[in-house]
């Protein structure tokens, strides 16, 4: 009866949550190795290869003929030496000689559908490896960005207050306008550039794009300084900047955001893309750090620390960075644990249902969906459903332990 | 005025504060969004047409629909663009052309000279009697069409060496004039500065206060009609609201009642393995995705191999349910396919509540009222329901709250699996094809029950437990 100990707090599941989570983030860093239909390390010839990692497709041949680097093509061919990874199927690639859901153990070809194929021969195995990749980008970017953009606000409202800031109306003019300019310096005037670079290469669409984020952050910056520098002194009204009562009716009006159709209809009016889910989940789930980080601060601000910091005359950067991110940083991870778990679970419910995620793009939600019009392939039903499942409960274990080892009294909100 | 008069007053007002964010938000990524409603209307038709004529035709049909539904009005009362776009381009009613000329504008085209030259450009399109030569030869010219402003030039001048009927030439020759304008007053400065300019007739406030074309508007109840089927957008609701409204109370019904059993009794039996087992079983429970779950029960429970036990999907049989005669008939008829969505529905809140309510209970049992209680001699029966359940109570119904808004997104994925035509198929339908009226109705009366759902938590939070004052919230 030891054994029933409460399972969220036992070390030992503990451990195994630790352990499955490590499993789930190497196989989603080291998918393309995994699970692949092109070789790891090639030899033909005197040449050596290494496909994977160079991208490499074809390799021309001195007699004008082209060798293509797929298992399919390589695996007729004598005198090359190749390494496969363990898998050697690409995810989401038809196989003609398995099709028709061939379960698990079948062979076709030379190789083994470890656990089995759906109607047109997809490896279920190369799926799931792969599909860890996009649960583990689109969970962990979501949770970076629903943490950023939460600890951001939470600090807003918790340490500037309502009365720490205090502006005359001519720096809340220009501050106020600089806005606007940096949108339409930042991005409105760089559309088409934007447009253009997104249709041609996402790299340089990033550029693009980190270019637009800079003028944008330069403007509003400039217009701080200029602010704090010069405008200071005008003689205009002050007033008070209630940071702590504008977060306040931000975080109300987030979290009666009816989400998930929000996410729903978006993503299907909007061209599927991953980026968009993250961006979407990332924004509309980032009020419970907010509200966590909020609340560690305001009991921290009157701390004997806290007003020694202020009497040495450190600036507000240098107090928020050094000494209050790293006393708030205990809510906000747990509330980053529960935030990996629901992008993850969201993303498997919208490509489950087939929308959001791009066609091409193999995830569990979408081997799961497969399985819907054969459920005699048991393979499709329960491994995925199994993984994303124990994935989600090792998330919300940890996420519990934290909270307890944290807070005890710190509530799910 | 009261302090409950006020603390009401300031949270109706951030309930519309919340709508209306919402609205103005769904209604620019719908605005914005890759798919044209009216496409969709048309789409049926255009397989079966073949022929440059036939399609141009259609095309017109479509660009008559857009004005109608004032699809190039401005979007909202307040646009930020560049000073080289001027308020003209709203007046070019074409899908590309607008898409071009708004594009060269920002190249530092003169923006009034481009509309004009647009605005010929269509005007040759309205042409009914452009049938025959003219338009395939035009047509065969405009295939080749580079969509530069130099393209365009080439454009024109290739057409006018055809051999063409004067008043087609005609256009030709004013559009040419105009895009010569346009090169010529060319200003690329004019592009760096921006201007804020204000509509006083645009979609938004169409769509909130209403005009002939749309209805009496938003705020005064009116939803307008769907772009899709044309039918009144409050019809489709009421249509599908009862099978979501349903399913939603159902579940929470049943939630609320089997979690307070569960919770009160395991904390009741604290420590026993009756308590342990159901509490780990719990935690499973309220983890596993409600997409599994539902894709296992139909596998084990639906399945003509398996069990079949339970139909997978609809609401109701779809033979003879119209004629039953009675109502208790219907209900019993569609009870069974009631069953899998329900426990789909239910299970995660269930597993999510039981915890809460075990916590709380556990909390109360502890506390020093309930010794005193028991001391008094009170009988353990009004112990337990007396003092434990009502305290236990609470952290309930706040959640309750809470959980509105996830149970129409919950309804969302349930429905789609088990084909119930409720408010989340309405959701799929009006956003795979974009019809905005359906869609902003959908998700403000969604973040309107949610908001209001909040506020009742609240309010029965401050029923219950006295300590607790509105201000506070």
């Amino acid at each position: 009866m030891k054994m029933l100990r409460t399972i969220s707090s036992s070390p030992i599941t503990i451990s195994l949550s630790i352990l499955v989570l490590g499993l789930f983030a190497l196989t989603g860093i080291f998918a393309p190795y995994l699970a692949n239909d092109k070789p790891i390390y090639l030899k033909v010839g005197s040449e050596s290869y290494w496909p994977i990692w160079s991208g490499l497709k074809t390799i021309p041949q001195s007699d004008g003929s082209v060798i293509r680097c797929e298992y399919e093509y390589l695996n007729g061919i004598e005198g090359i030496e190749a390494v496969w990874p363990l898998v050697p199927f690409a995810p989401g690639k038809a196989n003609i000689t398995g099709m028709g859901y061939p379960p698990p153990g079948t062979v076709t070809g030379g190789r083994t559908h470890f656990l089995g194929a759906n109607e047109v021969g997809e490896d279920t195995l190369a799926g799931i490896i792969h599909g860890a990749q996009i649960s583990l980008k689109v969970g962990f970017a979501s949770a970076v960005l629903l943490l950023l953009i939460g600890l951001a606000f939470g600090i807003l409202a918790g340490y500037f207050g309502n009365d720490l800031i205090r502006l005359n109306a001519l720096q809340i003019i220009v501050i106020s306008c600089s806005f606007p300019l940096a949108w339409f310096y930042g991005f409105q005037t760089r559309q088409y550039n934007l447009a253009d670079a997104l249709a041609n290469h996402f790299g340089l669409f990033l550029i693009e794009l980190i270019f637009s984020v800079l003028i944008f952050i330069g403007f509003i910056t400039a217009s701080i300084y200029l602010g704090s520098r010069f405008l200071v002194r005008a003689r205009w009204k002050r007033y008070a900047l209630p940071f702590d009562s504008l977060v306040g009716r931000f975080m109300e009006f987030f979290s009666s955001l009816p989400t998930l159709i929000l996410l729903v209809s978006i993503t299907t009016i909007a061209k599927p893309s991953m980026h968009l889910i993250i961006l979407i989940i990332g924004f509309t789930s980032w009020v419970s750090v907010a509200r966590y980080t909020r609340a560690e601060i305001l009991k921290l601000r009157h701390s004997d620390f806290m007003n020694n910091c202020k009497l040495t005359g450190m600036s507000h950067t240098r107090i928020v960075v050094k000494h209050l991110l790293p006393n708030a940083m205990g809510p906000a991870l747990v509330a980053f644990t529960f935030g990996v778990a629901g992008a993850i679970l969201a993303e498997a419910a919208l490509s489950y249902l087939g929308i959001g995620i791009p066609h091409n793009v193999v995830t569990w939600g979408k081997l799961l969906a497969e399985a819907r019009s054969n459920f005699d392939a048991w393979w499709l039903i329960w491994t995925p459903g199994a993984l994303i499942f124990v994935v989600l409960l090792s998330l919300n274990t940890l996420g519990e332990y934290f909270r307890k080892r944290i807070n005890p009294a710190l509530l799910e909100s | 005025m009261s302090k409950i008069g006020r603390y009401l007053l300031k949270r109706i007002t951030q309930i519309f504060g919340v709508v209306f964010l919402l609205s103005i938000a769904t209604f620019l990524f719908s605005v914005n969004g890759s798919i044209d409603p009216v496409d969709q209307v048309f789409e049926r038709n255009a397989g079966s047409l073949t022929g440059a004529v036939a399609k141009a035709d259609l095309e017109r049909q479509k660009e008559r629909r857009r004005v109608e539904l004032g699809m190039y009005l401005p979007t909202f009362y307040v646009s930020l663009s560049s000073m080289a776009l001027s308020k003209s381009q709203y007046s070019v009613h074409n899908k590309k052309l607008k898409a071009w000329v708004k594009e060269q504008a920002y190249q530092g085209y003169d923006c009034d000279a481009l509309v004009a030259y647009a605005n010929e450009r269509i005007a040759l399109l309205a042409y009914d009697e452009l049938l025959g030569n003219d338009a395939y030869q035009i047509a065969a010219v405009q295939q080749k069409l580079n969509n530069t402003i130099e393209g365009h030039l080439t454009f024109l001048k290739k057409v006018m060496n055809l051999d063409l009927r004067p008043e087609i030439r005609q256009h030709l020759q004013i559009g040419e004039r105009h895009l010569l304008k346009a090169i010529e007053q060319r200003a690329v400065w004019k592009t760096k500065i921006p201007v804020l300019r204000f509509h006083k007739y645009n979609r938004y406030g169409q769509w909130l206060f209403g005009s002939p074309a749309t209805g009496k508007g938003f705020i005064r109840g009116d939803f307008g009609r769907s772009i899709i089927s044309r039918k009144k957008v409050s019809k489709h609701i009421l249509n599908v609201l009862p099978w979501t409204l349903v399913l939603s109370a159902l579940s929470i019904i049943i939630s609320i009642i089997g979690s307070i059993l569960i919770g009160v009794s395991t904390a009741y039996l604290q420590g026993s393995a009756f308590d342990k087992i159901t509490h780990s079983v719990l935690f499973l429970l309220f983890t596993v995705p409600t997409f599994w779950m539902a894709t296992l029960l139909l596998m084990f429970l639906a399945n003509p191999d398996h069990l079949n036990w339970f139909p997978s999907g609809g609401v109701a049989p779809l033979q003879n349910f119209a004629e039953m005669p009675s109502v208790w008939e219907r209900i019993t008829a569609s009870s069974k396919h009631l069953v899998l969505p329900l426990v789909c529905f239910s299970y995660g809140g269930f597993g999510y509540l039981s915890r809460l309510t075990r916590s709380s209970a556990t909390a109360s049992l502890n506390a020093t009222y309930i010794f005193s209680a028991r001391a008094r001699g009170l009988k353990e029966q009004s112990v337990v329901f007396r003092h434990v359940l009502k305290n236990a109570l609470l952290p309930l119904v706040t959640v309750v709250g809470g959980i509105l808004p996830s149970l129409f997104a919950g309804s969302l994925i349930v429905e789609r699996i088990f084909s119930i035509p409720g408010l989340g198929r309405e959701v799929f339908n009006s956003s795979t094809q974009n019809d905005i009226n359906l869609l902003l109705a959908i998700v403000t009366i969604s973040g309107l029950l949610s908001a209001i759902g909040y506020l009742i938590s609240d309010i029965l939070y401050q029923v219950i437990d006295p300590r607790i004052r509105l201000e506070d919230m």
